[in-house]
């Protein structure tokens, strides 16, 4: 534990952080008040309730809870677990946004909500809206040992920063940050409006580069370099001066043209970038300096793990591996290598085979949580690809937590594999929907429940959106899914070779869209013609790289 | 017209004066687009000046006069138009303006807190407004979590409080 009473990994709430939200869930009861009376319109009272995470969907409102760079207590988990069984019907959707979501909440609840989430330090504030979103991170993080710096102090400065910013709380459009303090991208940063990767110079200085401009959605862009090192100390300027050309100059007159990235490329990489260095050189920075008495304070806010393991911790998990091959394909899929020896990261899969990627009922949230409790330090990270993760398991304990993982249906060995979807919520939920992401995924999910032929097919991404909106990400994944609407009909686009990661690029679309059950079929062609076309060990996206679209457009087309 | 001062001493109306017609003795605002083409008139002695602007005519423009500016009015046209928190900005931070900003238009009461810390000194109100709503919520909020204009005592951390308008 922290030792301090403080939680592991995320920011402890003081008392000032907690009159702030309580201040904020009255404003929000005074608001609904306000428009139960009929004083504000629907169209007055949509963005003050975005601004508070309050969406209306399909058939309920659907309210989305932010998650601050990925990292809960227990304590949290189980006050998501209370809302989850007392609001909704029992379950949570995890997002890829780290969020979460219920979706069957009622108006009259709402604020009544938000006060209990407001008793474990949570909050939905701008987790909707023309404003700066829940910043995301890497669900690694503080942990990985690739890791240089743990990005989640700065994750949460942002969040500070950025919340209820005067200037930037009626942007042209929502916007969206990651960070990461990994060489390693786990958080796709230049798919972001700003993509931040935190990093130390020769003399251990903090400092960071910035890209910005990147999305998904209905343009996919790839965010143009900004800095390659921005002193720690320059951090909220530089954002500042981003935000204030970007409140300025975007447009306004077309949802689909207003997010950032549209502007970058309007006025061209380089004019975009010489507009921020101008309003940089002209701003008081003085004003916006980050102190190191500042990054010091909220730093202490977050509890620290005490990292104890037994010196052969590792030797007990090798043994244990050697003894259970089950277990051992688990730890080579779901694991991440820790920065202390005696510990591990753990992936925990919210993709059973046929489930629904990303949700979880509040019995598994509040199992989860007292795992979490028992072993790792009481702290959950959720991660953008709908999985929950740990951050700091003993090695030796790990089996023992496999085992409570699989009693629970959270120990799919699947994180990375074709078996662990990313999926939005698609029809089943959202008004924007084109087509029902939900099933289509579900049925993938059948296809390939075979664990050993996951393993053999080895790492590839299957990501699915509903619109074009790609809340789904499905650019960004070796096989991506979109949802379309062809004369009424529900039909699907296959992208191919969209990666995240640090080798970055945007899937490419393969050819004609095809309903439901041909989509499925595509993708087990696509994956037989991987197979058999891959050299060695080569993943799908280098074999894709290799031989281009060629030979899988003809597997998915010529036969059809 | 009703007005809410987000800080003591906003001035009270001025009239606008149409771009075509003579200057009149007292207080009055010009429009941008007449301050641009015939520069700012001496008003030695005969009151002050102030300039209109539209969302969409950038602050940057009065750098040349804005020491003979007492008075800015912005004019939002929609609510969620929110380039006005920036041109407020501009106008204090890059500008050094220290005259009244006035901001017109359909606003929200839940932004007045926000175009306060962005240094606006007053709002007109709409017609119809209850003045009680909107210092309700202009006081609502007691932290803020980043630097203003109004440059408040800050600390621990990123921390500041954020001072409600003093009302009157
Ligand atoms: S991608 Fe489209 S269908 Fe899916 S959640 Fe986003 S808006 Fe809704």
């Amino acid at each position: 534990m922290s030792g301090h009473g403080l939680p592991v990994g995320t920011y402890g709430y003081d008392a000032t952080d907690r009159a702030f939200l309580a201040d904020r869930v009255d404003e929000f009861r005074d608001q609904v008040q306000r428009r139960l009376d009929g004083a504000l319109s629907e169209d007055e009272f949509k963005p003050l309730r975005l601004m508070n995470g309050l969406y209306l969907q399909l058939h309920a409102y659907m309210l989305r809870v932010a998650i601050p760079y990925g990292t809960l207590s227990a304590i949290q988990l189980r006050g998501l677990a209370a809302v989850a069984r007392r609001h909704d019907r029992g379950y949570a959707h995890f997002t890829t946004r780290q969020n979460i979501q219920f979706n069957w909440i009622r108006l009259e609840d709402a604020a009544d909500i938000l006060a209990e989430l407001a008793v474990v330090d949570m909050h939905a504030i701008q987790t909707s809206g023309n404003c700066i979103r829940n910043v995301t991170s890497d669900e690694f993080a503080g942990a990985a040992a690739d890791e240089l710096v743990d990005p989640r102090v700065y994750a949460e400065i942002l969040r500070q920063w950025s919340t209820l910013h005067p200037e930037f709380s009626f942007l042209p459009r929502k916007f969206k940050f990651a960070i990461s303090g990994s060489p390693q991208d786990r958080v796709a940063a230049r798919f972001h409006d700003i993509g931040i990767v935190a990093r130390r110079d020769d003399a251990g200085r903090i400092g960071f580069g910035v890209h910005a401009g990147g999305g998904l959605g209905r343009t996919p862009a790839i965010g143009i370099p900004m800095r390659e090192w921005l002193p720690e100390e320059e951090l909220l300027a530089y954002m500042e001066a981003i935000l204030r050309v970007y409140n300025a100059h975007g447009r306004r007159d077309n949802a689909y043209k207003s997010r950032i990235k549209i502007l970058v490329q309007a006025l061209g990489a380089e004019a975009f970038t010489r507009a921020v260095e101008d309003e940089f050189a002209a701003m008081p920075r003085h004003r916006f300096r980050l102190e190191p008495k500042t990054v010091a304070a909220i730093a202490a806010r977050f509890g620290t793990p005490a990292l104890e393991a037994p010196a052969d911790a590792a030797a007990v998990l090798a043994a244990d591996r050697a003894a259970d091959p089950a277990f051992d394909h688990w730890v080579s899929t779901n694991t991440h290598p820790h920065r202390d020896p005696g510990h591990i990261c753990v992936v925990l899969s919210l993709k059973p085979t046929g489930g629904i990627p990303g949700d979880a009922s509040a019995a598994q949230m509040d199992a989860v949580a007292d795992l979490a409790e028992r072993y790792s330090h009481a702290e959950i990270r959720v991660s953008h690809l709908q999985n929950l993760a740990f951050g700091h398991v003993r090695r030796d304990r790990l089996r023992s937590l496999w085992q409570e993982l699989a009693a629970l249906g959270l120990a799919s060995a699947n994180a990375g594999l074709i078996g662990d979807i990313v999926c939005c919520p698609g029809l089943d939920y959202c008004t924007l929907a084109n087509a029902r992401s939900i099933p289509i995924a579900q049925r993938i999910s059948d296809r390939f429940a075979d664990a050993e032929l996951q393993r053999r097919i080895g790492p590839l991404r299957i990501n699915i959106s509903g619109c074009i909106n790609a809340c789904g990400h499905h650019h960004a994944a070796g096989i991506g899914i979109l949802g379309v609407d062809k004369k009424g009909e529900e039909f699907f686009q296959l992208t191919l070779g969209g990666t995240a990661e640090s080798d970055v690029a945007i899937g490419q679309i393969l050819g004609p869209s095809l309903p439901e059950a041909e989509a499925v079929v595509a993708i087990e062609r696509l994956v037989e013609t991987y197979l058999s076309l891959r050299t060695g060990e080569e993943r799908f996206l280098d074999t894709y790289r290799r031989l281009g679209n060629r030979p899988f457009k003809e597997a998915v087309y010529a036969a059809a | 017209m009703l007005r809410l001062e987000l800080e003591p001493g906003a001035s009270a109306a001025w009239p606008e004066i149409a771009d075509d017609a003579p200057l009149p003795d007292g207080d009055c605002i010009l429009s941008f687009a007449r301050l641009r083409a015939g520069g700012v008139p001496d008003r030695s002695g005969s009151g002050r000046l102030g300039v209109s602007l539209r969302i969409d005519e950038p602050v940057e423009a009065l750098a040349g006069s804005i020491e003979r500016l007492a008075l800015v009015l912005l004019t939002v046209p929609a609510f969620r138009d929110g380039r006005v928190f920036t041109q407020a900005r501009t106008l204090r931070e890059r500008l050094d303006f220290a005259g009244e900003i006035r901001v017109a238009g359909p606003v929200l009461p839940d932004q007045a807190a926000f175009l306060e810390r962005c240094g606006v000194s007053s709002l007109v109100l709409p017609a119809n407004a209850d003045e009680a709503v909107w210092r309700r919520a202009n006081a609502r909020m007691h932290t803020a979590y980043q630097p203003s204009v109004r440059d408040e005592p800050a600390g621990p951390g990123l921390k500041r409080r954020s001072e409600a308008a003093s009302g009157g």
